[in-house]
């Protein structure tokens, strides 16, 4: 959009150099997340001498596995468009996506009118990525420091209504990615998406634990068939031929 | 259990807790200072767009993270505050980790049989569950940039079409079964999540619309997420109780 010209050998080398530094922290702040999450668990288990219960353990992990395992692997793809590269290290780092990374980058592109995928995009982005960041460690001290404090003060409906935060934020997410597509193109997420679910849904009805590995999932398979649509449909169709209805009614 | 959570506020959770927090800092100070840089070279977006990102982070975050915390007081007092801090404050979320930690001390969360060793077991199995995310994310993040690189030459508009494709089946699958799990839940029908989602939606595109309408109404854009989540919230009460 309004990047300058990027096709020149200079920005090209520029770019390059940036994202091979992206990755390099990235991956490195990534690693070392890694190796200290588990920290607290080697402290509590090998340094104090409290052990593991082994069968708890076990029972545990494989909870993990089936629960989030094809998660794992979905999820930093199937986000990718959106957060870009910078996005991908920051979201899994600090968590909560769905509910938070993914709805700052959508609210911070509708409010810039970027264009996903573009280099306007992705570096607002990272703006608005890095104060939602900043903005829930601050929440989660207040709750941290007075968090059993507040829930008292507030009542039990204040504290029910929150409930309907989540589904309002999905609700403004379908608003704002949908915006960017054309009438065509959200027919077929919908009636897929559909599909997909009553699928997994009939799945579930046959093998109740092969149903449960999947509908876990089913936000992650949805997506990456979404994406594999997404490429077919630019395949066929051939570069910039998608009509993009950008706010409707304008 | 008290020793269990004598044990989880130590000084030595406490501080191990607080350095991963300090790596998520870190970690958004250097992205931010090599956008800072780009930015500054480049000219990809002006200082007031900047800013407008960094307001637009804020707003959005606000509503979604109190409702996340009020889960997160309850695992507060289960597994006690530095362990909550250190796998909600990076890498999970606060409805996973509570059934994390659950699972991985053998449903003892909050009862008298959850012991040191409980702690222990239940902090491997949420770390474990945490580290599949972060070792993803390092092995696939290049080689998704490479090929987006690759596809943003042959054929430009194909990421924008991903990019809104995607997430809106993402949001598109998430609402529909929030809606209808609210109305088939076992208690009785409750039609609160399917207005909150809709009423999300429509305020949404509202809110966006008196945006662009008028140069004095420009700041609803910052706002559309903040308000329409009020809205949302308002309908889903009111929806409930019909």
């Amino acid at each position: 959009m309004d990047t300058p010209d990027l096709t020149t050998q200079q920005h090209h080398d520029y770019d390059h150099a940036y994202y091979r530094k992206v990755h390099d922290r990235g991956r490195l702040s990534l690693l070392v997340a890694l190796v200290g999450s588990f920290a607290i668990p080697f402290y509590l288990s090998v340094v104090l001498g409290h052990g593991v219960d082994v069968t708890t353990l076990t029972a545990g992990m494989i909870f993990v596995l089936g629960f989030v395992g094809i998660i794992w692997i979905v999820e930093p793809i199937s986000y990718y468009p959106v957060l870009g590269p910078v996005g991908n290290y920051m979201s899994f780092l600090s968590g909560n996506i769905g509910n938070m990374r993914m709805p700052v980058v959508g609210g911070v592109q509708k409010a810039l009118d970027a264009e996903p995928g573009t280099k306007r995009a992705e570096l607002a982005a990272v703006y608005g990525l890095a104060a939602s960041t900043i903005t829930n460690l601050v929440i989660l001290f207040v709750v941290i420091i007075g968090g059993t404090f507040i829930v008292q003060a507030l009542p039990d409906s204040v504290l029910a209504a929150f409930t309907y935060a989540i589904p309002g934020i999905v609700g403004a997410m379908i608003y704002a990615f949908g915006s960017k597509l054309s009438p065509r193109n959200i027919v077929i997420v919908v009636v897929l998406g559909l599909l997909i679910v009553q699928a997994i849904r009939l799945v579930g009805q046959v093998s109740e634990g092969a149903g449960r590995l999947l509908g876990t999932g089913q936000v992650g398979i949805a997506a990456a068939v979404a994406i594999v649509v997404a490429l077919l449909l630019a395949r066929r169709e051939g570069p910039a031929q998608d009509p993009e209805v950008e706010d409707p009614g304008e | 259990m008290t020793e269990t959570l004598q044990l989880a506020h130590s000084p030595v959770v406490w501080g191990l807790a607080l350095g991963m927090v300090g790596l998520v800092l870190v970690q958004t100070y250097m992205f931010v200072a090599m956008a800072n840089r780009y930015v500054k070279d480049t000219g990809v977006i002006t200082h007031a767009e900047r800013a407008k990102a960094i307001r637009v982070g804020t707003i959005a975050t606000i509503g979604p993270a109190i409702a996340v915390f009020t889960v997160a007081i309850v695992l507060i007092g289960l597994i006690g505050a530095p362990i909550t801090l250190s796998r909600i404050g990076i890498i999970g979320s606060a409805a996973f980790e509570g059934l994390t930690a659950n699972a991985g001390s053998g449903d003892t969360l909050g009862t008298a049989e959850f012991t040191p060793t409980l702690l222990a077991t239940a902090t491997w199995v949420m770390a474990f569950g945490g580290a599949g995310w972060l070792v993803t994310t390092i092995l696939f993040t290049k080689p998704l940039e490479t090929a987006q690189e690759k596809f943003e030459q042959t054929n430009p508009a194909l990421i924008g079409l991903v990019g809104a494709m995607a997430p809106f089946m993402v949001f598109f699958v998430m609402g529909y079964e929030q809606s209808m799990g609210g109305i088939t839940a076992d208690e009785g029908a409750n039609y609160g999540p399917l207005a909150a989602v809709v009423v999300g939606a429509l305020a949404m595109w509202g809110f966006v619309r008196l945006a662009h309408l008028r140069r004095g109404l420009a700041w609803m854009g910052e706002w559309a997420i903040g308000l329409a989540l009020v809205l949302a919230i308002i309908a889903g009460v009111l929806a409930e109780r019909i």
